[in-house]
């Protein structure tokens, strides 16, 4: 879910930018170091941005009836690591601001950070955990997709409390107002990501053994 | 909305070959404009601007330019709402000075996107990417990006194709095979981004490639004085919206 | 005059793939225009990543200018310096955001300074007649222009030999009438070039020899005059006579061409040769 240009105050604009950059400038010297050793890695990971871009751009049909966007968080955290998907994140939210007017630049910090940074960080650690506790392939796809998602739009909604919490209940009562008045979108559409994600992995990696699908995957990418 | 359509515009505008420099100064600097200046009269003030920039200057093409701020039109207007109640004991009741919060913000996002559709519609993003080396972005992040835009318009062709062949064939007849199909889709297009990939790397070899990707420019170099006339109208904008603010 | 590049008994297989070359050997001789002439699939493309090193052999030899290939690092640079290879699909080659920005590409991976290079992209967008496209967006050209842009980029590296993998295909009509125009131009220039194609009729008006190519083999290697007139050879790989050289045959053959007269090898030559042939009696107009 992108906040839109200028919706923020400056401060908190400024402050997303802050927070965020940490987590980018190391996964900007994680993809250096991949680029020094493997020149060619240029390609594949800005086909993978271009990919998630795309998918961005593509149309499903969500629970309620509305149409909506994946978002391909959960894909690309469990594929390449989330340190990597803070670039190529940032790369492609810049686009999306540019190409699609879609998210802005005063609130590229923002969106980062809960899009590039959060969403794949939860997707990829339900990913870990999911596949030690030794649940199935296609649940643990479901959960990490489902909730990298849930949880980016639940941080949003935290993002948005914050610049305007609620004169009454504060930014607690702001967060219910916003998370409210989003989820009738987001919620469904978390369940269709993670269905979809599920259907992408299964297709991607076919007759594959479970333990190897992610290798698979991985030979594909990195 | 077709991924092509801002940047089609953008390249086909007619400020197309104005500095970067000039574009950019404009549009970012007013979007701080936008954001940091109280937003009556000041945003108000920077929307007035951009847009007799856009429309005056650059002449970007109205109906073009309108489907594209439908959408943050949408965000703003569900936004707007949330800030006109408030969540108390009794749950929600119409919030005090929430119409005059709603006002503000609809004028400030108002005003910043008005700077961003400037930027997107004079200036094509890969002119915008190639300036990031220029302050302090690695060359790597800013090949990887340039390379990105390459790849984006190829792969959406391709989604593109693929879509209308599903539809063809009844593929988004019901929500559930509309589902399955678009992950058909997106199960195809990622090996197929790996396979231009790979394919772009042959090509490059053979053009003499070994690991960096640099390029010449051919662009206009930017002028002091207009570059001045900016930050001076700039100037007289924040000033006056100081001045004038209730 | 020794050839500026040989393949000798080369030998190649992708992993995993039946082999695409199988002990081919052909001689690229200097200053001529060389088609390699063959069906789809039949390993033509593996051929022209061989000739500029992209690609090893698995066994065999590839000798430039007499010496045998030299794949270290700088040997590739300078082999690639002096042969250029233009891919089928232009957007396996064209990464740049702008025609002028990719055009540039080669010439800097040369080591060549700015000023020279500047002056190596303003001389190949002129000789591939696209200066006003410079500005263009590269995703936003026709195939015929990404083709003629691919081809620009690799000329900036002013190579000795031109490598093109089916060059005309994907265009229209008038894209490719241009393009062979072009080729021709560069041709007479003194530029090398080998193509590799499925279309006789492009080998007819473009080629001064052929190489027949069947699995990954060159079946036979000859003057294209002779080879493309050749029907019973022609037929062993699948592959008819191009039409116009079909119907000088057939004028040859019924006498209205000497046997020692030269085919004609375009529309126009073939027009003028009938010009000369005896009008029947009863039609209209002539002297």
């Amino acid at each position: 879910m992108h906040i839109m240009e200028g919706y923020l105050p400056a401060s908190h604009s400024l402050a997303w930018y802050l927070a965020s950059a940490p987590f980018v400038v190391a996964g900007t010297k994680r993809v250096r170091t991949i680029v020094r050793e493997r020149p060619e890695a240029r390609m594949t990971l800005a086909a993978s941005g271009a990919f998630a871009f795309v998918l961005s751009a593509l149309k499903i049909p969500s629970v309620t009836g509305s149409c909506s966007h994946p978002t391909g968080t959960g894909l690309g955290a469990v594929i390449f690591r989330p340190s990597v998907m803070a670039v190529l994140g940032v790369i492609v939210l810049l686009f999306q601001a540019l190409l699609l007017a879609h998210g802005g630049l005063t609130t590229l910090g923002a969106n980062a950070f809960s899009m590039a940074i959060v969403g794949p960080w939860v997707a990829w650690g339900i990913w870990r955990l999911g596949r030690s506790a030794g649940l199935s392939m296609a649940l643990t796809v479901f959960l990490a997709a489902a909730l990298g998602d849930l949880s980016t739009y639940l941080f949003t909604s935290f993002q948005l409390a914050l610049a305007y919490p609620d004169a009454v209940s504060g930014v607690l009562g702001a967060m219910v107002k916003f998370g409210g008045i989003f989820a009738i979108t987001q919620i469904p559409l978390a369940i269709a990501e993670g269905l979809l994600t599920v259907v992408v992995i299964d297709a991607l990696t076919g007759k594959v053994r479970d333990a190897d699908k992610i290798g698979v995957l991985a030979g594909e990418v990195r | 909305m077709s991924i092509s359509l801002i940047d089609r515009a953008a390249a086909l505008s007619r400020w197309r070959r104005r500095p970067l420099a000039e574009k950019v100064t404009t549009g970012l600097g007013f979007l701080a404009l936008a954001i940091v200046l109280p937003p009556w009269p000041g945003a108000a003030m920077v929307a007035a601007v951009m847009l007799a920039l856009t429309f005056g200057g650059a002449r970007v093409p109205f109906r073009l330019w309108l489907p594209v701020t439908l959408l943050p039109l949408g965000f703003l207007a569900t936004g707007a709402l949330v800030l006109l109640v408030e969540w108390g004991p009794v749950g929600l009741a119409p919030a005090a000075g929430g119409v005059a919060a709603a006002v503000q913000l609809v004028l400030r996002s108002g005003a910043a996107v008005t700077c961003l559709l400037f930027l997107a519609f004079t200036t094509p993003a890969a002119d915008l990417l190639s300036g990031l080396r220029r302050v302090g972005v690695p060359a790597e992040i800013v090949e990887i990006a340039l390379l990105t835009y390459r790849f984006v318009f190829l792969l959406g062709d391709e989604a593109v194709a693929m879509t209308t062949a599903q539809r063809a064939r009844l593929g988004h007849a019901t929500r559930q095979r509309w589902l399955r199909s678009t992950a058909m889709v997106i199960a195809n297009l990622l090996p197929r981004a790996m396979d231009r990939a790979r394919r772009l790397e042959t090509g490059l070899a053979a053009r003499g490639w070994q690991g960096e990707m640099r390029v010449l420019h051919d662009r206009p170099a930017a002028s002091p004085r207009i570059l001045g006339l900016i930050v001076a109208l700039q100037g007289a904008v924040a000033i006056l919206a100081l001045a004038v603010a209730p | 005059m020794t050839p500026i590049l040989t393949a000798e008994d080369l030998r190649f297989s992708f992993p995993g793939e039946v082999a695409a070359l199988r002990g081919l050997s052909l001689a690229v001789p200097e200053g001529r225009s060389l088609a390699i002439l063959g069906p789809n699939g039949a390993g033509k493309s593996t051929l022209l990543l061989h000739l500029n090193g992209t690609l090893r052999p698995g066994s065999g030899r590839i000798t430039m200018a007499g010496q045998p290939a030299d794949y270290s690092r700088k040997g590739l640079v300078r082999w690639r310096e002096r042969v250029a290879l233009v891919l089928q699909d232009a957007d396996d080659q064209l990464f740049a955001a702008t025609v002028f920005e990719d055009v540039s590409f080669g010439p800097l991976n040369l080591g060549l300074g700015e000023p020279e290079a500047r002056a190596r992209v303003e001389e190949a967008l002129a000789a591939l007649g696209i200066a006003d496209l410079r500005d263009r967006a590269t995703h936003m050209l026709s195939g015929g222009q990404k083709k003629r842009v691919a081809i620009a980029g690799a000329l900036a590296m002013r190579p000795e030999v031109l490598l093109l993998d089916e060059p005309t295909a994907g265009l229209d009509a008038e894209g490719a009438a241009q393009l062979v125009t072009t080729l021709k131009t560069l041709a007479a220039d003194g530029v090398t070039l080998v193509f590799s194609t499925h279309d006789v009729e492009l080998a007819w008006i473009l080629a001064d020899d052929v190489v027949l190519f069947r699995d990954g083999q060159a079946m036979a290697q000859g003057e294209a005059t002779a080879i493309l007139t050749d029907r019973a050879m022609l037929a062993r790989v699948g592959l008819h006579p191009p039409i116009l050289a079909d119907l000088a045959l057939h004028a040859r053959d019924s006498g209205l061409i000497a046997p020692a007269e030269a085919l004609p090898r375009s529309r126009e030559g073939l027009k003028q040769a009938m010009a000369g042939w005896q009008r029947k009696p009863g039609t209209p107009g002539g002297a």
